[in-house]
């Protein structure tokens, strides 16, 4: 059976009197129109139609406000069909027995012949009772689509702020490495501390500014990453040794921004100085992967930095968020060597 | 000229009080009551002959041998078995009509359709006329041997749908805006038990009410 539950659950906002208000009275038009048979309506039409109202509604209410909250929304839906059959027969059976009596004693002056008869008072209740319950699950599911697509935006909201509060989490980090290196340039009155400036204030311009949409291309992170390994030239304690190894399908490949920065920038923090890192960035049809290993220094990377590992983290929660079931993100430590593999399948 | 008279003819008949006239019959199958005591020959007030005959002895003269009914036949016999044949005769001119007697709790009725008249010798006119019904209260007196039919009057019903009382099926057709109803027998047999039992003052007076003597009554 169909399952109806996790939307009939939800129901916070009916307005009973808005309900009934709109339900009543656009079935007394109805009815009326169909007791005068299309003609403009007499005296003795409003107060049948009045009447015959009058009788459907308590069957109607008991469904509505019984038998679709206690039965139908907690999933007894067996219960609900039989209570419901029962409701209907008889409802219809007390109207067809008793209605036109009550009627004749209640107004005795009125000749109320042409209506309808036994088989069309049965079929009115059973379309009455199904389209009023069709009308109460169309307007739960209106008021649960609501709430749905509030909650959407509501999370995306949230998402959007966890990522911009984790972006601005990277670049204070980078910009403190930096002006490090910068630092230690000027200290030691190295020559291309401008070409360093200059170096700098290019990748801070792409992190502040081209890096702050939610895609940007492979061409563009990889300049970024050629920047910023230049720069490192100009470190204090010698430069490591870059092997960078591109296998680039297509370079327009889009990728969301500031993903691989910061395992470059762990690599260079945390290697072992003068050590060579090992990139490897590759990219065919749908599939990006970027594999850095360096060697690492353990004695540096568990005492010295409480920051250690700030970067990777902020890499994870991205990815989670971004490519979620999307994307793979190992970090292995073995022997002195530490590996960081990164995989993106796009769908 | 003759517009004219047309037209004074209409509005005579339109002023004129009429029985109430209806396409279905007034009585149900399960209401029908035969009343052995109506048959026999009849004087009414005005002098004029009612000579009434049961249908199922009329039938059985006819069709001495009922195997030789064909099945059109016999379903004409069984639904008016219980009925009259009535000769009316007025001004030496007969009108013959089928009568059904009918019953709403104990009251006797009487739902009348012409079956044949003279009157109108013209074929063409005859062709355009429709034979309709028409319902009258019934109520034996004086032992049987008089009996008082009182036809159900246009203007009883006529004021019902003035004061937007009554949802009957009915339609007003042509130049003199004839009334005629068009409900089904159980529609106008359930308004016939609510007419009866309402408290309409003079219900059943009507321009076309007639005692009946028995013609062979003892004075």
């Amino acid at each position: 059976m169909l399952n109806l539950n996790p939307y009939l659950k939800k129901l916070n906002n009916h307005n009973p009197l808005l309900f009934n208000s709109v339900l009543w009275l656009f079935s007394f038009t109805v009815l009326l129109f169909i007791f005068s048979k299309g003609k403009a309506p007499i005296k003795i039409d409003y107060i049948y139609t009045f009447s015959f109202l009058t009788s459907i509604a308590i069957p109607v209410i008991i469904n509505l406000y019984i038998l679709i909250p206690y039965l139908l929304k907690k999933e007894r839906y067996w219960l609900f069909i039989i209570a419901f059959i029962i409701d209907l027969v008889l409802f219809t059976q007390l109207n067809v027995w008793f209605f036109e009596p009550i009627l004749n004693t209640l107004f005795p002056d009125y000749f109320f012949i042409s209506y309808h008869s036994n088989t069309e008072v049965i079929t009115i209740f059973i379309i009455f009772l199904i389209a009023t319950t069709l009308l109460k699950l169309s307007e739960d599911w209106f008021h649960f689509n609501s709430d749905e697509n509030r909650n959407l935006k509501l999370q995306n909201e949230q998402i959007q702020l966890q990522l911009s509060s984790l972006r601005s989490q990277i670049n204070p980090h980078f910009l403190f490495n930096s002006l490090n290196v910068i630092y230690a340039l000027t200290i030691e009155k190295k020559e291309g501390v401008k070409d360093a400036i200059v170096q700098l204030s290019d990748i801070l311009r792409y992190i502040i500014y081209d890096s702050n949409t939610e895609q940007v291309s492979i061409k563009d992170e990889i300049k970024l990453l050629k920047n910023y390994i230049a720069f490192q030239k100009f470190r204090v304690h010698g430069f490591n040794q870059i092997d960078l190894h591109l296998d680039i399908e297509n370079e327009n490949f889009m990728l969301y921004p500031m993903l691989l920065l910061p395992l470059v920038e762990n690599s260079f923090k945390h290697g072992l100085k003068a050590s060579k890192i090992k990139i490897q960035i590759t990219q065919k049809g749908n599939n990006f992967s970027f594999k850095i290993e360096n060697k690492s220094d353990s004695t540096f990377s568990e005492t010295s930095d409480e920051n250690s590992g700030v970067g990777l983290e902020n890499v994870k929660k991205n990815l989670d968020i971004v490519y979620p079931n999307a994307h793979q993100f190992i970090i292995t430590d073995v022997d002195n060597k530490f590996i960081v593999t990164l995989k993106i399948s796009k769908p | 000229m003759k517009i004219k008279t047309v037209i004074i003819i209409c509005l005579l008949v339109l002023f004129n009080s009429c029985i109430v006239k209806s396409l279905q019959p007034f009585y149900t199958q399960e209401s029908i009551a035969f009343q052995k005591m109506f048959v026999g020959e009849w004087k009414d007030n005005k002098n004029n002959a009612w000579k009434v005959v049961s249908l199922k002895e009329e039938f059985k003269k006819d069709n001495k041998d009922q195997s030789e009914l064909s099945a059109e036949d016999k379903e004409i016999f069984e639904k008016y078995k219980d009925g009259y044949f009535i000769t009316y005769i007025k001004n030496e001119k007969e009108a013959v009509f089928i009568a059904m007697p009918f019953k709403i709790n104990n009251q006797v009725f009487m739902d009348f359709i012409p079956f044949d008249y003279e009157n109108l010798s013209n074929d063409l006119v005859s062709q355009h006329l429709l034979k309709t019904h028409s319902v009258a209260k019934f109520d034996a007196l004086k032992e049987n041997n008089e009996v008082k039919i009182s036809w159900l009057d246009e203007d009883r019903l006529k004021a019902l749908y003035e004061n937007n009382q009554i949802q009957l099926k009915h339609e007003v057709i042509g130049l003199d805006e004839a009334f005629v109803l068009t409900a089904s027998s159980e529609e106008l047999y359930k308004f016939l038990e609510k007419y009866m039992a309402s408290n309409i003052e003079d219900k059943w007076k009507s321009s076309n009410e007639y005692t009946l003597k028995r013609s062979n009554a003892k004075p």
